[in-house]
């Protein structure tokens, strides 16, 4: 087979795609990623979406409890004070640790969605 | 968001030909840092542009992983049986066209399995239900063939020391606890830096390059070769277990004697029919087989039809662009050869692989390599086939399935 031939293949192949992809990504639902927190392990970074239940704050630290398929402790270290309130809608991407047996997200980032 | 698409498309076109370069660097790996930096990325856009730009970037990673495996002699597992009739065409100067056969291989066969997607989306469950019981035993028998298809006894003896030694080494390094990224260093042993090393012993001349047009591939054989890439390809992303590498030997076996050339287009195929393939298994059976769509599978956890049509259109867009891109690139590299000394590229090539060795794999890492090179330098020395090596990867699947 010649390199031009190859090359036709191509681009024609490369226009196909494209069109069923214009149509195709119209119809696709984009689903949150939301991962079942309690399957990932330690160390691993998550993000997460959920609904504020209760606000603990101690000073340096906050404590957020977020609720989606099951409540998550969302820990943050801060110094700032915190425009969250119950019932705020939140994404948080963090890393999963481990604090007196159970699993808590040391967060990164929060972001209120809604 | 089709426009985010085509963005996640072209990035992962460009991270695929670095990774696809990179000597030595598997796909899996590659998967293992996209994890890591997957829920970094979904801080900016949604999940189904990571997915596309990581089935763009893994789609182009099989397109361009020949071009370091042709040229610089560095194999991953799905590249392996590659790189010995690859090689041979550099020596005679028709590196670039060696490339050029795989990258048919993988744009046909990538464009073939497309179109047999509906039927394979039924087939797929049947095949993997009628096939599951048997697949060690037919494993098992390739090996047997493998050693006695070897011309005289005492070669027969020695094919089967090579298969012994590499199916041990295989079954020592696959459940070493807390090693990671085992394939490196043993397959590079295997098939990249004991061969480099004897090209260097053999003081090669490399020839001029030339980017020609001079092989011929029959239709029917390359027809052949596209077929049994298809139907190789599916197994891998069916079975559990069985890589690249052990489907190239299967259909190596299956359509017997194609020649080289075909050779080149067969397993240039298998890899890209296996991404595409492990997209429909993930839609059929929820099962992914392939490092960089298990990635995706943990992003999405199911996907739909529309998903899935969307999916197989940006593999289908990606490896049209590899496809201009890998050919571009290959005459870059073979320009290139062209100004260097092959001995020092050698040399460098072989450091190079030993640092990636220690750091992802650690000095354990390091002595897998040192053995795995021995174990390599046999083939050559008795002149038996390099494929025995493969046992490195064989004997450990065949005992999961027939103990």
């Amino acid at each position: 087979m010649k390199e031009k031939t190859l090359l036709k293949i191509a681009l024609i192949g490369s226009l196909i795609g494209l069109v069923i992809l214009y149509f195709i990504s119209a119809k696709i639902e984009v689903k949150e990623y939301n991962p079942n927190f309690l399957n990932e392990n330690i160390g691993d970074d998550v993000k997460l979406e959920g609904i504020v239940t209760k606000i603990t704050d101690i000073g340096n630290v906050v404590f957020i409890e977020v609720s989606q398929q099951n409540t998550v402790t969302v820990v943050l270290f801060t110094n700032d004070d915190l425009s969250l309130k119950n019932g705020d809608d939140i994404e948080v991407i963090g890393e999963v640790q481990e604090y007196k047996w159970k699993n808590e997200v040391i967060a990164q980032k929060i972001r209120v969605v809604g | 968001m089709f426009s985010e698409i085509l963005i996640a498309i072209f990035l992962g076109c460009l991270m695929g030909v670095i990774t696809g370069l990179t000597p030595g660097l598997h796909i899996n790996l590659v998967a293992l840092i996209l994890l890591s930096v997957s829920p970094f990325l979904l801080g900016y856009t949604n999940v189904i542009v990571v997915a596309s730009f990581i089935i763009a970037m893994s789609i182009t990673h099989t397109f361009t992983d020949f071009i370091s495996a042709t040229y610089l002699g560095a194999p991953a597992d799905d590249t392996a049986l590659a790189v010995l009739p690859a090689h041979r065409l550099l020596l005679k100067g028709m590196g670039h066209e060696a490339v050029k056969l795989t990258v048919i291989g993988s744009l046909l066969c990538l464009i073939l399995t497309i179109i047999l997607s509906p039927l394979l989306i039924f087939a797929v469950p049947k095949i993997f239900n009628y096939l599951k019981n048997y697949i060690g035993w037919i494993l098992l028998g390739i090996v047997v063939f493998m050693v006695l298809r070897e011309e005289s006894l005492d070669k027969k003896f020695w094919a089967f020391v090579v298969v012994a030694l590499s199916g041990i080494l295989g079954l020592i390094v696959l459940n070493m606890p807390n090693l990671k990224d085992p394939l490196l260093p043993m397959l590079s042993g295997l098939f990249g830096v004991s061969v480099l090393l004897l090209s260097l012993t053999q003081k090669v001349a490399l020839p001029v390059q030339r980017t020609t047009e001079i092989i011929k591939v029959k239709t029917g054989d390359m027809l052949k070769a596209l077929g049994s890439g298809v139907f190789s390809g599916s197994l891998v992303s069916i079975f559990p277990g069985l890589g690249p590498a052990q489907a190239a030997v299967l259909a190596g076996q299956i359509t017997g004697k194609i020649g080289v050339f075909s050779y080149l287009i067969l397993v240039g195929g298998i890899n890209t029919v296996s991404m595409i393939l492990s997209l429909i298994t993930l839609f059929t059976i929820e099962k992914a087989r392939n490092g960089s769509i298990i990635v995706v599978q943990q992003l999405l956890q199911k996907i739909d039809i529309n998903v899935l049509i969307s999916f197989l259109a940006v593999a289908l867009v990606a490896g049209c662009i590899a496809t201009f891109l890998a050919l571009y690139i290959s005459r870059i590299f073979s320009a290139i050869m062209n100004k260097l000394n092959y001995s020092a590229l050698s040399i460098a090539i072989i450091i190079f692989i030993a640092a990636m060795v220690l750091y992802f794999s650690g000095f354990t890492g390091f002595l897998i390599l040192v053995a795995a090179t021995l174990i390599g330098l046999i083939p050559n020395i008795i002149d038996v086939s390099r494929s025995n090596s493969m046992a490195c990867l064989l004997v450990p699947i065949i005992l999961l399935n027939v103990l």
